[in-house]
């Protein structure tokens, strides 16, 4: 039955019907067909969308719009570009300090690289070509996901039940997100050196960098405040991004005043329809899951899985090839509800740690969003700024590259990812 | 306030007057459904530190809310397409074929989304005399949500199958 639910709905996908309900299409034709009484997948549907955690995700969607809304960027930029906007490549490192400080407020790529795309790209477009300019703001934008809050690790958790947290897995991110940030720097210099652009922006100055600093300091603290406290065990993941919406509703109405009352129907119902398309799929996929495991679908695949190795790294590896093939022709979310519920149980098996699989899942995932022809980062930066798709694709690929470089030593070097969340008690 | 607020069809004839009217309905409880949601959670942590007490049914009044804004905004999503879909391979058919395809599509969904609202009827039936287990409401208001969602969202599909697909805007969802 598995076999032809998942087949059903590779078919009803190809021709277009959106996943989510290409999903509930094959399932309550399989339901049917099997004399499964078909309330079955309402009630499925109810209760995987009945959580707690899974809340964090439109709060934390809410409170980046919200910050975004506020002004932050500019205030990131301003402290960013004090601090190295004097070396070669400067613009570059600004942008990628943005979208590292911005990734820290926010927790998706798509709103981070729209509004990057729209302040940075004219100003970047003056210095390089606009190939590359595009390239450096989407590389920055898709930091949002590895640097805590991530939306896409709290998805993740969620699909891999009790065994991951989502503040491990959000601890998970913080090295290979800074090893990420610095490497795309170290890579815009290079780049930059090697095409002769010229240094740009004001001397380095104390006075301007303690100015700077103490005006970004409001928006600085906030992800030390929200991720500090759910680390420290104050409050839930789903508290402390609550919380991250109160403390940007009082940024932008009272310290920046930027945000007007008739903003916040658009931004809330922008946050809703997002966590509804997520929402969607969650719940579609709950009753494939559901047949999945009547159907003991995990344990068939697994037992395949271990005849053709009993290695953990070439688990890892198999894993990585299959999320690269799949990342390139379906958005991550649904790769995450899809793939999460069959794949992590068996990594547990393989005696992998949990939050290393789940952190190498979401960082493969992440990097498809940078790679054509599904990569939606891509096309979101395109659609903001009206380059071609070919002048960005064609500058992305060191981006890529050596995100795959960090992939690979994450994958090979657990330390990498596991010694800070272990070191705090996930 | 709401003027921020676009529709992706055409809202001057008779069916798209109704349809806008309800999904200004829909956007508005989902507004004030969210800004409780995001008002009782953060008020139990202030309550917790603050005042050292809690809400008892904080938790699950915040989760009854959430279910509310997932379906109530699932129709939503549908009228503007929002909804992820592959169409690397429908992208590639004459424009009459993918226009076909894409009713068939939507009628397809539609159906779906209307068989569950029904069934949710039998489970709001079913589970009306059972209450929460902190506020004396009934557990079957969540099924409430799920029906009234895949209710409007069929009726969304349909109307997509006879008056033509919305475009779709990138970043709608991610």
């Amino acid at each position: 039955m598995s076999t032809a639910v998942v087949l059903g709905f590779m078919l009803l996908a190809m021709f277009g019907f959106p996943i989510a309900f290409a999903m509930g299409i094959s399932s309550i034709v399989a339901i049917w067909m099997s004399g499964i009484d078909t309330s079955i997948i309402a009630q499925r549907m109810m209760y995987s969308v009945n959580s707690f955690p899974l809340m964090a995700i439109p709060f934390f969607m809410l409170s980046g719009e919200l910050m975004i809304k506020a002004g932050i960027i500019e205030r990131l930029i301003t402290f960013a570009n004090a601090l190295v906007g004097r070396v070669r490549g400067g613009l570059a490192h600004v942008t990628m300090m943005s979208g590292a400080g911005l990734a820290t407020v926010s927790g998706t790529a798509v709103s981070d690289a729209s509004a990057l795309s729209a302040i940075l790209v004219p100003s970047l477009s003056k210095i390089y070509d606009k190939g590359f300019a595009t390239a450096i703001v989407a590389a920055a934008a898709n930091l949002g996901p590895i640097i805590p809050p991530s939306a896409a690790m709290i998805v993740y958790a969620f699909m891999a039940g009790p065994s991951v947290s989502v503040g491990g897995m959000f601890m998970a991110g913080v090295v290979p997100g800074i090893l990420i940030t610095i490497g795309f720097m170290l890579l815009c210099s290079w780049i930059t050196t090697r095409r002769g652009w010229l240094v740009t922006g004001e001397p380095f100055q104390f006075k301007r960098l303690w100015i700077e600093a103490r005006r970004s300091a409001i928006v600085l603290v906030m992800p030390l405040l929200i991720i500090g406290g759910i680390i420290g065990g104050a409050f839930t993941a789903t508290e402390g991004s609550a919380i991250s919406v109160v403390y940007a509703l009082l940024l932008g109405f009272v310290i920046t005043r930027t945000l007007k009352v008739s903003d916040l129907p658009g931004i809330i119902i922008r946050a809703a329809i997002t966590t509804a398309v997520v929402g969607a799929l969650i719940a579609f996929a709950s009753v494939i899951t559901y047949l999945m495991t009547v159907d003991l679908m995990p344990q068939k695949l697994s037992q395949l899985l271990f005849s053709f190795t009993k290695d953990p790294i070439v688990y890892l590896l198999l894993v990585t090839v299959l999320l690269f093939v799949v990342g390139m022709f379906l958005e991550s979310n649904s790769a995450y509800i899809m793939l999460v519920p069959l794949l992590h149980p068996i990594a547990i098996q393989y005696g992998i740690d949990p939050l290393h699989f789940g952190f190498i899942f979401v960082l493969n995932l992440v990097v498809g969003m940078l790679t054509p022809p599904v990569g939606v980062v891509l096309f979101v930066v395109c659609g903001v700024t009206g380059v071609r798709m070919r002048e960005l694709v064609s500058n992305i690929w060191p981006f890529v590259a050596l995100m795959y470089g960090v992939l690979l030593l994450c994958l090979f070097f657990p330390a990498v990812v596991t010694t800070l969340p272990r070191a705090l008690g996930y | 306030m709401m003027s921020a607020i676009t529709f992706s069809y055409d809202t001057q004839s008779l069916t798209g007057k109704v349809f806008r009217l309800m999904d200004m309905v829909f956007i508005t409880a989902v507004v004030l459904i969210f800004g409780y949601m995001v008002l009782i959670v953060s008020a139990q942590v202030a309550l917790r530190y603050g005042l050292n007490m809690s809400i008892d049914w904080a938790d699950e009044t915040g989760r009854l809310a959430f279910v509310w804004v997932v379906f109530l905004s699932i129709p939503l999503a549908a009228s503007k397409g929002a909804h992820i879909g592959i169409d690397l391979l429908v992208d590639k058919l004459s424009p009459v074929m993918q226009h076909s395809v894409r009713q068939v599509s939507a009628l397809i969904c539609g159906a779906l989304c209307l068989s569950i609202a029904w069934s949710c009827i039998e489970l709001c039936k079913d589970q009306w005399d059972e209450k929460m287990a902190t506020v004396d409401i009934s557990v079957a208001y969540f099924f409430v949500a799920v029906g009234i969602g895949m209710l409007y969202s069929g009726m969304h599909f349909i109307r997509i199958a006879v008056t033509g697909v919305p475009v779709k805007s990138s970043g709608d969802a991610e």
